[in-house]
């Protein structure tokens, strides 16, 4: 399959006008006969091709190995399912933290009630009423009971 | 926990790994064999056993892509689900079309090992379609992909579909040269004919004087200058 289109070894091992024997050359270095040459220029190019082979193989296990990985961690379903689980979170988030404000708002209430029939400091009361309302996380709701430690 | 959901859920996810692996080495491929292809790289031979590479072993991400999820135990896919077109009925459509480019890849694939017996020209019109089932491929990866909302895999395809893309509309917008080395070919045996056709018809356009009496059967290569000249 590889040598179908390559240089076969009669065809490159045929000598060339142009190219002199070099078996005459007494002073150079040993040199290959044309044949040799050519084997040798067949060997290193199903080397240089075997490696070519095996890196694409072991791009192609790297790939799937990292997509595996990536997959793994984002989970089953994918984009889908952290979206659903995103919107999920932040839908149950939502609900903790308005019942929260309903507690802190229900003992703000209450604050202010027992504020109110103790008649002193109310002015207080009000604005950590104020800021309570203003802070939509669940860290307000300590201001209530700080205002009615401070009160007792 | 993940070693947990890992296992439960081997087949779906190594057929999503499998699926991503085969576009992104089917993606490497277009672009390699239109380096070589349209002649923009010259001089480098081992680009065509690199894009024999990516073909083969796109078409192997493929098979791992189609085969393991047959063990997925929540889709539980048939055979004929994963083979055949508008069989399954999970999101037919999208399925469809990754099944039907899945084939064209591989019969366009494997068409180089046979193409001694298709013919040479024939196939190469042929290969041609694997690009439009390469393109399926990639309607199929977004359209229907799990993945496909991912940044990971959408920066992942990107930085070889991208080129790919450019590489195509580079090819098919910028000038063709192979055709004008197609018509430079030597002239096919029925010339002689078409050359005694004109020669009857057009008596004092030749080359040759009158008074030089040709033989009734003429060889081809007397026939050439005739050729260029019709078609010139």
């Amino acid at each position: 399959m590889l040598s179908e289109h390559g240089p076969t070894v009669l065809s490159m091992s045929e000598p060339t006008p142009s190219e002199p024997p070099r078996a005459d050359r007494p002073g150079s270095e040993p040199t290959l006969s044309p044949k040799q040459l050519a084997q040798a220029k067949l060997r290193a190019r199903a080397a240089r091709i075997g490696r070519m082979r095996k890196r694409v193989i072991a791009a192609s296990l790297a790939t799937f190995v990292l997509a595996f990985g990536a997959i793994a961690v984002d989970g089953p379903m994918g984009a889908t399912s952290s979206a659903t689980s995103q919107t999920s979170a932040s839908v149950a988030s939502g609900n903790s933290t308005s019942s929260s404000e309903n507690q802190t708002n229900s003992s703000d209430d209450q604050t202010t009630s027992s504020d109110d029939s103790s008649s002193s400091d109310s002015g207080s009361s009000s604005s950590s009423n104020s800021g309570s309302s203003s802070s939509s996380n669940g860290s307000g709701s300590s201001s209530p009971s700080t205002v009615t430690t401070s009160q007792s | 926990m993940l070693a947990a959901a890992v296992t439960e859920h081997l087949f779906w996810i190594s057929s999503r790994a499998a699926g991503t692996a085969a576009l992104l080495l089917s993606s490497l491929a277009v672009c390699v064999g239109l380096l070589f292809g349209g002649k923009l790289v010259k001089g480098r031979p081992d680009l065509r056993h690199l894009h024999e590479a990516l073909s083969l072993a796109t078409i192997v991400a493929l098979v791992v892509h189609a085969v393991s999820l047959l063990g997925d135990s929540f889709l539980h896919p048939s055979l004929a689900d994963i083979t055949v077109p508008f069989v399954s009925g999970y999101m037919r459509l999208w399925t469809t079309v990754g099944i039907v480019a899945g084939w064209a890849m591989i019969a366009l694939g494997l068409s180089y090992y046979v193409r001694d017996r298709i013919g040479q020209q024939r196939w190469k019109k042929l290969h041609r379609f694997t690009a439009l089932a390469w393109l399926a491929g990639l309607a199929h990866s977004f359209g229907e992909g799990t993945d496909a909302g991912t940044t990971w895999f959408v920066v992942a395809s990107a930085m070889v579909v991208v080129p790919a893309f450019v590489l195509l509309i580079v090819r098919h917008v910028g000038p063709s040269s192979p055709q004008p080395a197609r018509q430079a070919k030597p002239a096919r045996p029925v010339a002689p004919a078409r050359h005694e056709v004109q020669a009857r018809d057009e008596p004092q356009a030749r080359h040759e004087p009158q008074t030089r009496h040709e033989p009734q059967t003429r060889p081809v290569a007397h026939a050439r200058p005739a050729r260029q000249e019709i078609v010139r």
